[in-house]
């Protein structure tokens, strides 16, 4: 009897579930999937979103993919979260920002701090951690709107172009988590690659987006662009970097070519007599000979110490540029402060103050031991 | 009946009177007067059709040679009532009347056509024996005993049913089995009141430990060699007459992961078979609903570029994850079901109109997403895995609750109808024996020769779990 | 019961750790890193020396009083009055934790995964789930704990492993700059969050004694030290100490870190249920307890209907509790002398004036 009744309660308790239904869940046709965002500044110091929704061809038995073209939702409010919100008023169904691989800032807005709308969409929660983050110069909304080749949805576009920063070092993949916690862990200052709208170089009217450089910021606050060869020098000091183009002059016109195969550094840092910091960067790369444009090119042991010299010096050369850079603008890309701090905890307390004007007479001591392969062919 | 004790008499038509209506007028029964010695005459009784009438012949040749060269007659079986007599003839013995004495004789002459040793159908193996039982207690009875040749087999009659009688034949190995266990399967059996017993099953239930419960408590197969591998570890053997399945107890829950095949194959690839028989039940059980919360609640988790696809084909479907699951589940069900009854003549027809309809019109007329028709036929193909005696039924309905769970809870929802489960399967036992068991309690070693197999040269201890007497196999020399 | 109950040595190991390790290691990092920052590390540790000399009390407590949980003890060592009233203190204490941990456990999948779902659900889901594992008693909760220890050990593990690649060992330079004084501030929070293995007074009785016993119960603490100290220092080695203290769980976003195949991601959803099963233990261990002691004490003849009623007491304490996270939070960290006190304070003190009564016995 008992189990009978038993049997019952949980037939009861069963229906009560289904029947109060299923609050909380989101079916796949209620939502628009959200892939990038670009973030510009708006009226009265508010922010203004732009979302790149992919739309959904209906019918078929095939799927497309990510072969879909997009549409475009912008709103504006006081803060990210309401403008967010806002975008639903024009939008038919809620908005699914998990999925977001990329947020643009507009260097406008990150000049002014990007801290709150970092917090902002780390408190959204949705937000993957690995979503990248650019800086664009104008509007940001303006590098979503640009059709790559092959690739409607510009989210992956993105995506595919941080990833070639393996191969130039002339930018780097920086994702949200990144950024966060270097924003609240301050053991560094944060860069953001930057990403420009370009003509295409045959086809005036194709537009394409292209990633070079990187901006630097101070604290939240962006401060400059980094050129070429500041962002490699940078990335190299870093040991971020893999792949990258290095070119040695052999005549007037021509050049040799190298690829950078591997790229290690190591980064001293000590204080000396006057509790100054001195910093020592070793660094070791190897290089691959891939281009030779001038003739009568004899590869020999000698002439290859002769360009691993030339290599060396311009190596040294982007170095000197980037800590020339990071001096004038007091950017601590690299982390000196966190490593004296991690070195010696009690002198750190002293110089963390006034540590901006301490890294700007900071010296460094370059060396750069660059081998040279040349692997395609012995002669 | 109110002359339950009714003796035999002397007067022969007597005895015929009583007997017939002892067993209902009935017209099948043959009643034959005819003298053997001088002097003495005897009535042959028995069923028509029930007994092989050659056999009959033989015996009262032999009898009639030699009144005490009886070892084909059941010499024991000198019956003195009626009712003895009635069930004899019942159970297809031919009795000997003798009208001098007030006794009678008894032959097993029972000669019924039955199925010969065929393979089994419910656990077909690639590698390994083909002869599976038949629904002769005797045969089956022979079966174990021809490969498993020792006399420390021990087998003992019961029989259950107030009407059916039907003949039961436990089986267990002496020095191994643990005698409590033994008792309390012979205390159960004799404290069965059912009227009849058509099948192993009427057995389970009576004597399973927990009547509510969804899970067999008992498992039942229809392999010698199955049957064998279980008496060595220490578990006993149920033959119900007039069924091929034979009951196997006690039974854990992971032994439903187990088949006998596993053992005809090298080590690595009857691990490998088990731990996928593991993982494609895990799957069954889960995979709608694991489908049904990650569309409805934990998009992120997929991947963006799979999201898209799944958004795009579930675009045209007005209906919610979890009524589609429902929908293509049922439906799976249904094809299951008809395919098991249908005449084989019409099997084409159906298989195509299954395949077309629910797999491809269904799709493009927006019912259901091509995503969820791949979920359900994974989850089909999955419970096939198990051996279909067992577990795959629980499966089945579990999946239903599972998605139920999802659909309210997410995520959530299916790990709290896991812990439920596991609190479940973790209170109920069989006959003593904990059925997570040897996963809870845990115990290592004893793991290891049921998620995986061990070799068998590695495979010297008995499972504790049983609670053997004796639990060394062989003791290995190196 | 007719049958005795009885429990293996393993199963109170996997208890031990399951229950310790359950909500500690998503709140500890946080936490921990908001006192030492960096050296977070260094609370873990001497947090789990405390824990381990919490257990050794209660062990040392029942080796004297073999065959009582700690609610006879009271009774037995300070007569049927006071010590009758601190049993019904320590019943309360573990009724109140239940339904602190029935809220902590809402809170977190409602902030973890789903803010959508009414907190009104996940409770109920957590009640019944309890509900259904006390009415099947002692024994099953451990049997069902042996799994889920095992599962959850595993899932840890890999979580850390798959980590591997992203961590920087630097970030937890310097070493404890700051003194070996100044983080304790946070102890009493660690060390309630290793006390938390006290319900074991209440079964260790039911525990089949061997000589390994004492070794299990040791190694259930070491087990549970390794794992925060791990989920510490891999949180630290991730975010660094200051983004560590920032996040609400850093052990989800740990998750949310792991990559697998270039877009596969965001397991935490996945992974998080292995929180339902912690959870679900420790909810588990001290309604258990609770229900054990309330119906010890009051003597109820069919203690089994009473449980329904306590899940839905537990559910509706948990709702009114508090009203959200931040308060929550809050009383941890500013009322954890509470839990210590039933923690450790008062078996100890049981502890001493059973050692002076058996001193007097043995004198006498």
């Amino acid at each position: 009897m008992s189990w009978l009744k038993k049997q019952q309660l949980a037939t009861l308790l069963c229906l009560c579930l289904a029947v109060t239904g299923c609050k909380g869940s989101m079916e796949l046709n209620e939502l628009h999937i959200v892939h990038s965002v670009a973030i510009d500044q708006g009226e009265d110091g508010g922010v203004r979103v732009t979302a790149e929704i992919a739309k959904l061809s209906t019918g078929g038995q095939q799927p497309k993919g990510m072969q879909e073209s997009t549409f475009y939702l912008t709103s504006e409010g006081s803060s990210l979260f309401e403008a967010a919100r806002l975008m639903r008023t024009k939008s038919d169904r809620t908005l699914l920002w998990g999925h977001t691989t990329a947020i643009i800032f507009s260097t406008d807005l990150a000049r002014g701090g990007i801290g709150k709308q970092i917090d902002d969409i780390r408190r959204l929660r949705q937000f993957r951690n690995s979503t990248l983050i650019y800086a664009m110069e104008g509007r940001a909304y303006e590098a979503l709107k640009v059709s790559m080749p092959n690739l409607s949805i510009s989210s992956q576009a993105l995506r595919g172009l941080s990833e070639g920063g393996e191969s130039t070092a002339l930018t780097e993949q920086t994702s949200l988590i990144d950024v966060y916690q270097e924003l609240i862990n301050g053991y560094k200052d944060i860069s953001l690659p930057s990403v420009e709208v370009v003509k295409d170089q045959v086809d005036n009217k194709l537009k394409l987006l292209q990633t070079k450089g990187l901006y630097a910021f101070k604290g939240d606050h962006l401060i400059a662009l980094m050129h070429a060869s500041e962002t490699k020098g940078y990335l190299r000091a870093a040991a971020k970097m893999n792949g990258s183009i290095e070119a040695v002059a052999c005549d007037a016109k021509h050049k040799i070519t190298f690829e950078n195969i591997s790229n290690r550094s190591e980064i001293e840092v000590d204080l000396n007599k006057q509790q100054m910091p001195e910093v020592n960067i070793e660094i070791y790369a190897d290089l691959d000979l891939v281009s030779v444009q001038c003739d009568k090119v004899k590869v020999d042991p000698r002439t290859i110490a002769g360009w691993e010299k030339e290599i060396n010096h311009s190596i040294t050369e982007d170095l000197e540029r980037y800590i020339r850079f990071s001096q004038k603008h007091k950017v601590d890309l690299l982390g000196i402060g966190e490593m004296i701090h991690r070195k010696h905890p009690k002198q750190w307390r002293k110089m963390k103050e006034e540590w901006g004007t301490i890294y700007a007479d900071t010296t460094f001591t370059l060396k750069v031991h660059g081998r040279v392969d040349h692997t395609n062919f012995t002669f | 009946m109110d002359n339950n004790k009714a003796m035999l008499t002397c007067d022969e038509d007597e005895n015929k009177r009583i007997l017939r209506e002892w067993m209902q007028n009935t017209d099948d029964l043959v009643m034959v007067s005819s003298a053997i010695d001088l002097g003495q005459s005897v009535t042959v009784c028995y069923l028509a059709g029930l007994i092989d009438g050659r056999q009959l012949d033989q015996m009262l040749l032999l009898y009639k040679e030699d009144k005490d060269r009886l070892p084909a007659f059941q010499v024991d079986a000198k019956v003195h009532t009626f009712e003895e007599v009635a069930n004899g003839l019942a159970s297809g013995m031919s009795v000997l009347l003798f009208d001098s004495d007030g006794y009678g004789i008894t032959i097993d002459t029972l000669g019924v056509q039955l199925r010969s040793v065929d393979e089994p159908t419910s656990e077909a193996t690639v590698k390994g024996a083909r002869s599976g039982f038949t629904e002769s207690l005797q045969n089956n009875i022979a079966l174990v005993r021809y490969q498993f040749a020792s006399p420390s087999l021990k087998v003992e009659y019961r029989i259950a049913g107030q009407l059916s009688k039907t003949k039961m034949a436990i089986l267990s190995v002496g020095g191994i089995t643990n005698p409590d266990i033994l008792q309390e399967v012979h205390q159960r059996i004799d404290e069965i009141p059912a009227d009849a017993i058509l099948g192993s099953n009427y057995i389970e239930e009576w004597i399973t430990d927990n009547r509510g419960t969804l899970f067999p408590l008992l498992e039942s197969t229809e392999r010698p060699d199955r049957v064998i591998g279980a008496l060595l570890d220490g578990r006993i053997g149920i033959i119900v007459q007039g069924t091929p399945f034979v009951l196997l107890l006690p039974f854990v829950f992971l032994q439903a992961f187990q088949v006998s095949e596993d053992y005809a194959w090298s080590y690595y690839i009857g691990s490998l078979m088990r731990l996928i028989r593991l993982f494609s039940g895990m799957v069954g059980l889960l995979l709608p609903a694991f489908y049904v919360a990650t569309v409805t609640f934990h998009h992120e988790l997929v991947p963006t570029t799979l999201l898209q696809s799944i958004a795009s084909a579930k675009e045209p479907v007005p209906f919610p994850a979890v009524v589609e699951s429902f929908m293509m589940m049922i439906a799976f069900e249904i094809m299951r079901e008809a395919g098991i009854r249908m005449p084989k003549q019409v099997g084409q027809a159906v298989s195509i109109v299954g395949a077309l309809i629910l797999g491809q019109a269904a799709v493009e007329a927006g019912i259901v997403s091509p995503i969820m028709v791949i979920v359900a036929a994974l989850t089909g193909i999955c419970t096939f895995t198990l051996p279909p005696t067992a577990i795959n039924y629980v499966i089945r309905i579990l999946q239903f609750v599972m998605t139920l769970l999802a659909s309210l809870l997410g995520y959530v929802g299916i790990m709290v109808g896991i812990i439920m489960l596991l609190t479940y399967l973790a209170s109920l036992r069989s006959f003593g024996v904990p059925y997570l068991g040897p996963a809870a309690p845990f115990n290592l070693s004893e793991l290891t020769d049921v998620i995986v197999r061990r070799p068998h040269t590695k495979n010297n201890k008995r499972p504790s779990l049983f609670r053997v007497i004796h639990n060394t196999r062989f003791r290995s020399k190196s | 019961m007719d049958r005795r109950i009885t429990i293996s040595n393993f199963q109170l190991m996997a208890l031990i750790v399951i229950s310790t390790i359950g909500t500690s290691s998503l709140y500890a990092p946080a936490t921990f890193a908001h006192y030492a920052e960096r050296n977070s590390w260094y609370l873990v540790v001497v947090g789990g020396i405390m824990g381990l000399l919490n257990l050794l009390v209660l062990l040392k407590l029942n080796k004297f009083y073999p065959d009582k949980n700690i609610l006879a003890i009271c009774t037995h060592l300070l007569g049927p009055w006071f010590g009758g009233g601190l049993a019904f203190l320590f019943v309360f204490y573990f009724l109140d934790l239940s339904s602190w941990i029935l809220r902590e456990f809402s809170q977190f999948f409602i902030i973890a995964l789903n803010p959508i779902i009414p907190q009104m659900w996940y409770l109920i889901a957590g009640a019944i789930m309890c509900a259904y594992a006390v009415y099947h008693g002692l024994e099953v909760v451990a049997r069902v704990s042996e799994i889920v220890f095992i599962v959850t050990v595993t899932t840890f593990l890999a979580i850390y492993v798959m980590l591997i690649n992203q961590y920087h060992p630097e970030y937890l330079l310097p070493i404890l700059e700051e003194g070996l004084i100044k983080p304790l501030k946070g102890l009493m929070l660690s060390m309630s969050w290793f006390g938390d293995l006290m319900f074991i007074s209440m079964i260790i009785q039911y525990v089949r004694k061997t000589k390994s016993t004492t070794a299990y119960a040791m190694a259930g603490v070491g087990i549970t030290f390794l794992l925060l100290l791990m989920s510490v220092l891999s949180c630290t080695m991730l975010f660094g100490g200051e983004a560590t203290a920032t996040f609400t769980y850093p052990s989800i976003s740990l998750i949310q870190n792991i990559r697998l195949f270039r877009n596969i991601e965001r397991f935490d959803a996945a992974l998080v249920v292995v929180w339902v099963m912690s959870s679900f233990t420790k909810i588990t261990a001290y309604f258990w307890s609770a229900f054990r002691g309330l119906s010890d004490l009051l003597k109820l003849k069919q203690p089994k209907r009473w449980i329904i009623p306590m899940a839905a007491a537990f559910v509706i304490c948990s709702r009114y509790k508090v009203w959200g996270l931040v308060e929550l939070t809050s009383f941890y960290d500013h009322q954890s002398w509470y839990f210590v006190l039933f923690q450790l304070f008062i078996p100890t003190m049981l502890l001493f004036i059973a050692s002076i009564k058996e001193n007097m016995k043995k004198s006498r």
